[in-house]
């Protein structure tokens, strides 16, 4: 039922707009839709991603506490557990039935205690530590493993273009 | 996959469509009135080798001549006839559209040749609208002398009796009859629903094409009609079943579009019940016409009118029953316990009739089609195995529930209020009367748990694994045993279920010591500046609001709004939804920009990253903060354009550290990043900690 959906999703959205997160923005796109939402995303300090604010976008099931929204983030990423069209390869967003990558237990996955704040901070995590064991994307894993020097580049480009600036 | 091939059709819009129905309706009424009469005089001429045969056929009979010696004179003088082996096709032809034609001929012609002798006039000619034709060419005269004078409503009975005969004109009106259905459809999609979405469209596009697709196999695979009227009949019938059909459709979705928003007004919602109500309505009609064609047809032709009619009723009733619990769920505050159990009962006993509904017409469907081994009746027989697969699952779904119900009910024991004590469900996040305490000692209401252990049996918050099965006398646990916590994978240390301890005391002192560094003078000028714009307003309101509020903007958005008077000037934020958020963290926004100078920042004594080339006096640091970000309002278009500012703050914020970062350091800038890896993490870390706790 949407009902409960909305209502949960109305909350945390409360939650969310009182009791803000450091870092982090999210709230539905459009009020017509509440099952779409924006985040915004500050790069943890003193990581590779450093400063930048990137959007992503949340897509909730009706039945949304009982199962994971969908994460893509809208600007251009560069990291081994983000896939190249900007879909978030975490743990924690992946339902408890499947397990697309063969080696996560039930007990890393959804539930419907988790809520949008904690995927949000579970995405910063892994901005600041990739897991280069699930490669999302299997060349930023490479390079975050043997070429960390231009990784950083990359994520410096990155950064700044996520805040509308010009590349140095 | 038909829906693909045709969706590329071009078709022409609705006004080109339109036009062209009308002016072929025109000609086609021209055609029938300028001929009719030359038909008349010249009836002879006219007619084709066939229809002399009718006429010569339906000649009035002796009045003396029983109905069963007429049949045998004719059954003669055809079977004379077909002797001759080139008029033996056309015969043919004739006999099989006259005489074997089911329902709609062959009894009337039956029956009046029984009656013709003591038939009057009159009724002869109300009666004739339809079978006019037969009459026509019984006897010319009889017809003519029946109208007692030619008026204008007879004149158009005599128009639409000839035109319905001219296979032509019968096109021409069919084609009106669609093309008035399209207007109507359309009227009532842009004055119900409007605009249609993308999704809706698509949707629509493909119920379509597989509703005309289905029907063709059923009409010309299933039932096998051969004769033009027999298809026209089923062609009427189901455009009125597809087009209710569609609607519903339509309806389902909008509704279910609609209940993803929470600030649909009443009245889209009054308006699209009193369609449903309509289709409703107008679905049961259509089941009386089955009744009626049930009794005067075969009682298969009823049983297959039937089962689409009830299909439609089950769908918008079903449809209905969802609306209007959502809206009452919606409507309601609290959580309402037992529906959770009726609303699945609902669900299911409409899903598992509709899908035995279907599967019975489908199986009669294979077993009625004329020919085993068709076409038609392999997709008949994938469609059903398709039906019968949703059917099984549905089913099995269900016994997954009970046993569900049942492991809450037999293990789950009841909370008692210490149990609860004030917390809130964790999966709905609403608080809890009653609830259910699992073994691990973690309550949830009883809904809320059954609904998410029909999808994985394990408790929501520590994941130990539960034993549906009933022996939860050896209930070893089946997922990890115990608190290993899902961030793991990630060795992040942000997300974890460790008790929350308060951070808010720091922050809110952090927020009071802030607020205070606005320096006073600063104050003034932008108390000044809010006057300019608004003078009716006191110097000290705007004074007292400014240090509220700490922005410019959130005091002028509180002027507008009429929250700020000129003598008490009322705290901003003292709604009561604040104050069960806890009211010391009613400006987190500013407290978050406060909280990002509280770290590493600050012990590199970083200039503030305000101190750019601005030339505007602009506030310091509450500028780029979002005004009146934490307010979390009622309105949906507030709440809107408040997150919007916040982002747009939210960004300014981080572009202005940014540049600061990279004009302080210069060099270092890049080097804080580059090496940070191993003392940066744990400092992220760190500096997120608190607000991971914040949850619950």
């Amino acid at each position: 039922m949407a009902g409960n959906a909305l209502k949960r999703l109305m909350a945390e959205y409360k939650q969310l707009t009182l009791n803000p997160p450091e870092g982090i923005l999210a709230g539905p796109i459009n009020e017509e839709n509440f099952f779409e939402w924006e985040a915004l995303i500050t790069g943890p300090e003193g990581t590779c991603f450093d400063g930048g604010v990137f959007t992503a976008k949340l897509t909730f099931p009706p039945d949304y506490p009982l199962n994971p929204p969908k994460m893509q983030f809208c600007c251009e990423m560069f990291h081994p557990n983000i896939y190249a069209d900007g879909r978030v390869c975490i743990s924690i967003l992946h339902a408890p039935g499947d397990d697309p990558m063969g080696y996560e237990t039930s007990a890393e996955r959804w539930s419907p205690v988790q809520s949008v704040e904690k995927i949000l901070l579970s995405v910063v995590s892994m901005l600041a530590e990739p897991n280069d064991e699930s490669g999302a994307n299997v060349d930023a894993a490479k390079m975050w493993r043997q070429d960390r020097e231009q990784f950083q580049k990359i994520a410096q480009r990155l950064v700044r273009k996520s805040l509308g600036l010009p590349p140095p | 996959m038909p829906a693909l091939w045709l969706d590329r059709l071009p078709l022409p819009n609705l006004p080109a469509y339109t036009a062209i129905s009308v002016t072929l309706l025109l000609c086609s009424v021209y055609f029938a009135v300028t001929t009719q009469d030359r038909f008349e005089s010249d009836a002879v001429s006219r007619l084709t080798f066939a229809e002399a045969l009718q006429r010569r056929c339906l000649l009035p009979p002796p009045v003396n001549e029983s109905a069963h010696d007429q049949r045998t004179r004719l059954t003669d003088y055809f079977v004379l006839l077909a002797t001759y082996p080139t008029q033996r096709a056309l015969l043919h032809g004739f006999l099989r559209h006259k005489l074997r034609s089911d329902f709609l001929y062959w009894p009337t012609v039956a029956t009046d040749w029984g009656e013709y002798g003591e038939r009057a006039p009159e009724s002869t000619a109300s009666s004739s609208v339809f079978f006019a034709p037969t009459i026509y060419y019984r006897d010319p005269g009889a017809w003519t002398a029946a109208l007692p004078e030619p008026s204008i409503q007879a004149n158009l009975v005599k128009t639409l009796a000839f035109m319905i005969h001219e296979p032509l004109c019968l096109w021409t009106l069919i084609n009106m009859a669609y093309c008035l259905l399209v207007l109507l459809g359309k009227s009532i999609q842009q004055s119900m629903f409007g605009e249609l979405r993308v999704s809706e469209q698509t949707q629509l596009k493909d119920k379509f094409w597989n509703f005309v697709f289905y029907k063709f196999i059923f009409v010309f695979g299933v039932i096998n009609v051969q004769h033009m009227d027999e298809v026209v009949l089923w062609c009427s019938w189901f455009s009125a079943l597809g087009f209710l059909h569609l609607l519903t459709q339509l309806c389902r979705d909008r509704f279910e579009y609609l209940s993803l928003s929470a600030s649909t007004p009443r009245r889209t919602h009054g308006r699209l019940l009193c369609l449903l109500s309509a289709i409703l309505a107008l679905s049961l009609a259509l089941l009386v016409i089955c009744v009626y064609v049930g009794l005067v047809a075969s009682l298969n032709t009823f049983a297959f009118m039937a089962a689409e009619c009830v299909l439609l009723l089950i769908r918008t009733f079903h449809t209905m029953i969802r609306y209007a619990i959502h809206l009452y769920d919606v409507a309601q505050t609290a959580q309402w316990e037992r529906k959770g159990s009726l609303v699945y009962l609902a669900e299911l006993m409409f899903e598992v009739t509709e899908l035995v509904i279907d599967l019975l017409h489908h199986v009669h469907m294979l077993l009625w089609g004329n020919i085993i081994l068709s076409m038609a009746s392999l997709i008949i027989c994938m469609e059903l195995r398709h039906i019968f697969y949703q059917l099984r699952h549905r089913l099995a779904r269900h016994s997954h529930y009970r046993r569900v119900v049942r492991y809450i009910e037999l293990e789950c024991v009841q909370a008692t209020p210490a149990d609860i004590d004030g917390d809130q469900c964790a999966i709905c996040w609403d608080a809890m009367e009653t609830a259910r305490r699992l073994d691990c000692k973690h309550c949830f209401h009883a809904t809320c748990l059954r609904r998410w252990l029909e999808q994985d049996p394990s408790c929501p918050t520590c994941r130990k694994g539960l034993d549906l099965s009933g022996q939860t006398a050896s209930g070893q646990p089946r997922a990890q045993p115990h608190h290993r916590p899902h961030w793991q994978q990630h060795r992040g240390r942000f997300v974890s279920f460790l008790p929350s301890f308060s951070v808010e005391v720091n922050h809110t002192q952090l927020l009071r010591a802030n607020q205070q560094e606005v320096p006073a003078s600063q104050l003034d000028s932008m108390a000044r500046q809010v006057q300019q714009l608004f003078p009716h307003v006191s110097l000290s309101a705007i004074t007292e609001d400014l240090q509220q509020s700490g922005s410019m903007e959130a005091t002028v958005e509180n002027i507008l709004e009429g929250s700020v008077h000129d003598h008490p000037a009322p705290p901003m934020f003292t709604s009561d939804e604040l104050a069960d958020d806890g009211g010391s963290w009613s400006r987190p926004d500013g407290d978050g920009g406060d909280g990002r100078e509280e770290k590493p920042y600050r012990h590199h004594d970083r200039p503030e990253p305000a101190l750019e080339p601005e030339p505007v006096p602009e506030p310091q640091w509450p500028e780029p903060a979002a005004p009146g970000g934490s307010r979390f309002s009622k309105s949906a278009s507030e709440r809107h354009t408040l997150l919007q500012r916040r982002k747009a703050a939210m960004l300014e914020r981080a572009r202005r550290r940014y540049l600061a970062t990279q004009s302080d350091g210069g060099d270092s800038g890049g080097t804080v990043s580059t090496s940070s890896d191993d003392s940066g993490a744990p400092a992220a870390s760190e500096a997120l900690r608190p607000a991971a706790l914040v949850g619950r």
